[in-house]
């Protein structure tokens, strides 16, 4: 079972929900044994593990001295250290570019709508130089993503939105 | 793909170099850095070109 406390979609080998801003994001894909798994597990396992947690699909329980169950909130799940329980964790790193592309393809078009038009060059300096550092800073950042430095990656997108305001309206997309 | 990291390495310092300029409110010449990252990617673009063999 995957728990995000964001408004998502799930299917069976995928989960889908919207990232409204680019940057840096981890999800945690959080995965607990199910009640079939609780019913057959022999006290020998129990013993295994300091505390017991399980779903059945909707909500969460742990096992409690005595050998019942309670139900448990998603937050303790997620705050919790793992070890010695039933639960799994698995991390993915996300670095999200799209507002960034969508800006670079704004700039392009607009250079080459106007040069269609117009054929001065000179005119688009400006345009010309926002498409080049945006063209740049998506290659640098997408090097840093495969050298797993996330956090300058992330660094260098606020640096760069912060400079120039190039992409000001796209810093913040809706897919 | 060791001289490709380190050559990707180069681009990002070259890159940070940009940026500091660019805060000071400098409009930078960024040739060099454009044609690295070019040269990055050329190997991935002739594996996937139908025209080299």
């Amino acid at each position: 079972m995957d728990v995000l406390l964001d408004k998502h979609e799930e299917d069976i080998d995928s989960v889908t929900f919207n990232v409204e801003e680019d940057g840096y994001y981890t999800v945690d894909h959080i995965i607990l044994p199910n009640m079939k798994w609780y019913e057959n597990a022999t006290t020998e396992y129990f013993e295994y593990y300091d505390v017991v947690y399980v779903t059945d699909g909707e909500k969460v329980y742990k096992q409690v001295k005595g050998g019942s169950l309670v139900e448990c909130t998603v937050k303790e799940i997620l705050e919790r250290n793992i070890e010695g329980t039933t639960i799994q964790k698995c991390r993915v790193d996300i670095f999200y570019t799209a507002g960034l592309q969508n800006c670079y393809i704004w700039y392009c078009k607009q250079i080459f709508d106007g040069l269609l038009n117009t054929c001065e060059r000179n005119k688009y300096n400006d345009y010309i130089f926002a498409r080049d550092m945006i063209w740049m800073t998506l290659n640098i950042i997408d090097y840093l993503v495969g050298f797993k430095q996330y956090l300058e990656a992330q660094r260098i997108l606020e640096m760069f939105q912060k400079c120039g305001g190039y992409c000001k309206d796209f810093s913040k997309t809706k897919p | 793909m060791v001289a490709l990291d380190e050559l990707k390495g180069k681009a990002i310092q070259e890159y940070d170099k940009l940026l500091r300029e660019l805060r000071k409110g400098k409009r930078p010449k960024y040739d060099f850095l454009m044609n690295l990252i070019c040269y990055i990617g050329l190997p991935a673009r002739l594996d996937n070109s139908d025209f080299v063999e």
